[in-house]
């Protein structure tokens, strides 16, 4: 017994000695302009793309913003700071691609606490609150300056992954980011100006939805009013697949509990017919510039009608 | 103990069906111990049919029932209606394991076991219960019964095959699979190299994958001083497809052999009653995988490697080539061997018969398409693709390494003397480059 226990631990030694050589290797080593460790594995993400001049943009900013956009890809994809800037709003939009609740609240947390008491635009989208995707945990842990807040990133949802992604911040060495930021515009908001040329799938009926992502929604919410930040939930149209209204009013269900206990407004537009398949969305859940455009147009008056907008305008 | 773990692991999944596995083990337990009290030979003869029955039974509900109820529907017009029961874990495999210990009894060649709990310790033991190996009563039965020691041997021999098991499965299968799925998923948007790519990492992850369960099976029970049977010989270094079917999933293979083949007459009725033996055995092999055509044509097509070689080796210079090829020819031997073997596998792995035609067509008309591959693919680009290959590689030395690491040979080289640090960094690699995302085995489906 006292040499299985005591060969263990020598292994166990040895095993990390191994781990942090092969980090090191694979984070400093670079291959056609990545780490060797975004190509050795399926889920690393390097330095660079959407979040990183997200960040890059918010560190350099001195602007006081009137509205913060947190969500997935239907955020960063639907609110463009240049059309609430010609209604006389500033916003800055933190949206992220499969960025859930966790998430938001994560940045809410360490990133958004904010002199000015911005209002928040909160997208809920159900997709974002079904099943285990990680994607926007290993974008930020590539590109989010603070290290405590990379770390709550792999406290919040304990995946080795998101550790390994961890590790290898500590060996980052890099002077420009490994990818560039393709679509961005401004602010966090990036822009996409395709249509969609097939047709559209039909949905599962019943998705299921995680009640662990309702509940940092609830979470969520509970900051942003302890710190006085108003807020707002929001969801723009989508297109008419089939199946997806039963979809959406489940998803619905689910969130109505929230709602009703922090007494929350919600713009739901995403049953509104005024965008068309074809020519507003660049995909069947994505709405294209055109579209982001007719959207924004008609939610700006609505956050005036329901009272969201700052109060010194 | 024991019992009650093997159990608990079993209930993990679907605790309901644990009643099943009780059931049969009931069942082949009375069979069992009734055939051997019973001295006429028509009442053995009748108990073991009753347990084929009962054990088929099982199987054919439970797995094969949709499977032909589809087929009638199709070919009658009819609206049977299909069970709407989910397929048990590890059905194939205990229900084999429990026909295969009544067949010995009933044979002579094992005493059956009196004790109720140990007979379920045999059929239930935790470690291969889901996906084999298929154990023999005759090597398994004898050592559950003895006292679980913590030796260090046993645990370090176990710990090594669980490392090299994980490696297997997290680092190299599961990182093949995503390119996989994704040009199996919509083989025809996909052009004929990426086909080919797909189908060769299909080879190796499928090794990986059910190897590396097998690695980890036998590790766990070796832990415990279990030695269960090997399952995997590298049987992609083989030479020829019999040498190939003695060295893949070798506990299923025995048991075809023992308990199908040679009952049916085996080589000894004659060429052409071997050839369709074997023949039938591959295609009910294929169909023990799954209740899919594609199986079934997987099964057939080895089957009819078989009979061509049966028919090869009545030629001279095939004799010569088995008994001593030279460096050169056992690595032609080899590459041909994989090619027949990765060419079958693409039934083995496509959705249904009809992608797997477009494959086939697509790959020997040297297709090109015009739609661009699935983001995943683009993501990886060439060098990712090169990191792959650099993990196949890593495979076949690391498995030459490990399997002779095993049998003790490499003793005063340099692998030898820094081994521990050899493991140390495939746990390191297991850590970091493993797919930790929900990839399932594959043979947790059969």
């Amino acid at each position: 017994m006292k040499q299985i226990i005591l060969k263990s631990l020598q292994l166990f030694l040895y095993s990390i000695i191994a781990y942090i050589v092969l980090c090191g290797i694979l984070t400093l080593v670079h291959v056609n302009g990545r780490t060797a460790a975004s190509w050795a594995t399926s889920y690393m993400h390097g330095t660079g793309d959407h979040e990183y001049c997200t960040f890059k943009d918010l560190d350099t900013s001195t602007t006081r913003y009137d509205y913060i956009a947190l969500g997935s890809s239907h955020a960063m994809h639907g609110y463009d700071p240049r059309i609430f800037r010609k209604s006389g709003y500033t916003l800055f939009n933190f949206g992220s691609s499969n960025q859930h609740s966790k998430i938001s609240y994560m940045l809410a947390k360490y990133y958004l606490d904010l002199p000015e008491k911005p209002i928040f635009l909160i997208d809920v989208y159900h997709a974002v609150f079904q099943g285990e995707v990680l994607e926007s945990n290993f974008r930020f842990m590539a590109n989010i300056p603070d290290p405590a807040a990379a770390f709550s990133l792999v406290r919040s949802d304990p995946d080795l992954r998101l550790f390994n992604a961890f590790a290898t911040r500590l060996f980052r060495n890099e002077k420009k980011p490994n990818t560039g930021c393709y679509s961005y515009v401004e602010n966090g908001y990036c822009q996409n100006t395709d249509t969609i040329s097939n047709s559209l799938a039909p949905y599962d009926p019943a998705p299921s939805i995680n009640e662990e992502r309702i509940a940092m929604l609830d979470k969520l919410l509970s900051l942003l009013e302890s710190r006085n930040c108003r807020y707002i939930l929001v969801a723009h149209p989508m297109t008419k697949a089939e199946g997806f209204a039963g979809v959406h009013q489940h998803f619905i269900k689910s969130l109505q509990p929230v709602i009703d206990k922090h007494n929350a407004v919600f713009i739901d537009q995403t049953l509104e017919t005024y965008l068309n398949d074809k020519e507003h969305f660049y995909n069947q859940t994505h709405m294209n510039q055109a579209g982001v455009e007719l959207y924004n147009a008609r939610l700006i008056p609505l956050l005036k009608e329901t009272g969201f907008v700052p109060k010194e305008k | 103990m024991l019992l009650i773990a093997s159990y608990y692991f079993y209930m993990g999944w679907e605790p309901i069906y644990a009643s099943l596995l009780f059931l049969t083990t009931a069942i082949d337990y009375v069979v069992a111990n009734r055939i051997q009290r019973t001295t006429k030979q028509n009442h053995r003869k009748l108990l073991l049919i009753v347990s084929i029955c009962c054990n088929l039974g099982i199987l054919f509900y439970f797995k094969y029932y949709n499977f032909f109820i589809e087929n009638i529907n199709d070919l009658a017009g009819s609206s049977l209606t299909y069970t709407r029961f989910l397929l048990p874990v590890g059905v194939s495999f205990y229900t084999f394991q429990e026909m295969g210990y009544v067949i010995d009894v009933y044979r002579g060649g094992l005493k059956a076991e009196r004790h109720f709990g140990k007979f379920a310790l045999f059929v239930s033991y935790f470690p291969q219960l889901v996906a084999g190996p298929i154990e023999r009563a005759s090597n398994l039965m004898h050592q559950l019964k003895e006292n679980v020691e913590l030796r260090y041997e046993n645990f370090s021999a176990g710990g090594k095959k669980i490392i090299w098991g994980l490696f297997k499965k997290v680092v190299i299968a599961d990182n093949l699979s995503p390119l996989v799925d994704q040009v199996y998923l919509n083989p025809e948007n996909y052009s004929w190299y990426w086909l080919l790519i797909a189908t060769y990492f299909f080879a190796i992850q499928i090794y990986c994958d059910f190897s590396g369960y097998s690695d980890i099976a036998i590790g766990v029970a070796r832990t415990m001083g279990v030695r269960l049977m090997e399952n995997f010989r590298l049987p992609y270094l083989s030479r020829s497809i019999r040498e190939f079917w003695s060295r893949w999933h070798i506990s299923l293979s025995t048991w075809f052999r023992d308990y199908l083949y040679i009952p049916l007459g085996g080589n000894r009725l004659g060429a052409r009653r071997t050839q369709i033996n074997l023949l039938l055995v591959f295609i009910i092999s294929g169909f023990w995988h799954g209740a899919e055509w594609t199986f079934i044509i997987w099964g057939a097509l080895h089957g009819l490697y078989l009979v061509f070689e049966l028919i090869l080796s009545k030629r001279k210079w095939w004799n010569t080539y088995s008994k001593g090829p030279t460096s050169w020819q056992s690595i032609i031997g080899t590459f041909i061997l994989f090619q027949l073997v990765s060419f079958a596998w693409i039934f083995f792995r496509a959705d249904n018969s009809s992608d797997a035609f477009t494959i086939i067509k697509n790959l020997f008309t040297l297709f090109e398409s015009d739609v661009a591959p699935h983001r995943t693919i683009q993501w990886l680009g060439l060098t990712g693709l090169s990191f792959k290959i650099f993990l196949i590689l890593s495979l076949f030395i690391g498995d030459k390494w490990i399997h002779g690491l095993s049998r003790g040979e490499f003793s005063g080289s340099l692998i030898h003397r820094y081994r521990m640090a050899l493991y140390a960094a495939l746990i390191a690699c297991i850590v970091f480059l493993g797919n930790w995302g929900e990839v399932q085995f594959i043979y947790f489906q059969f």
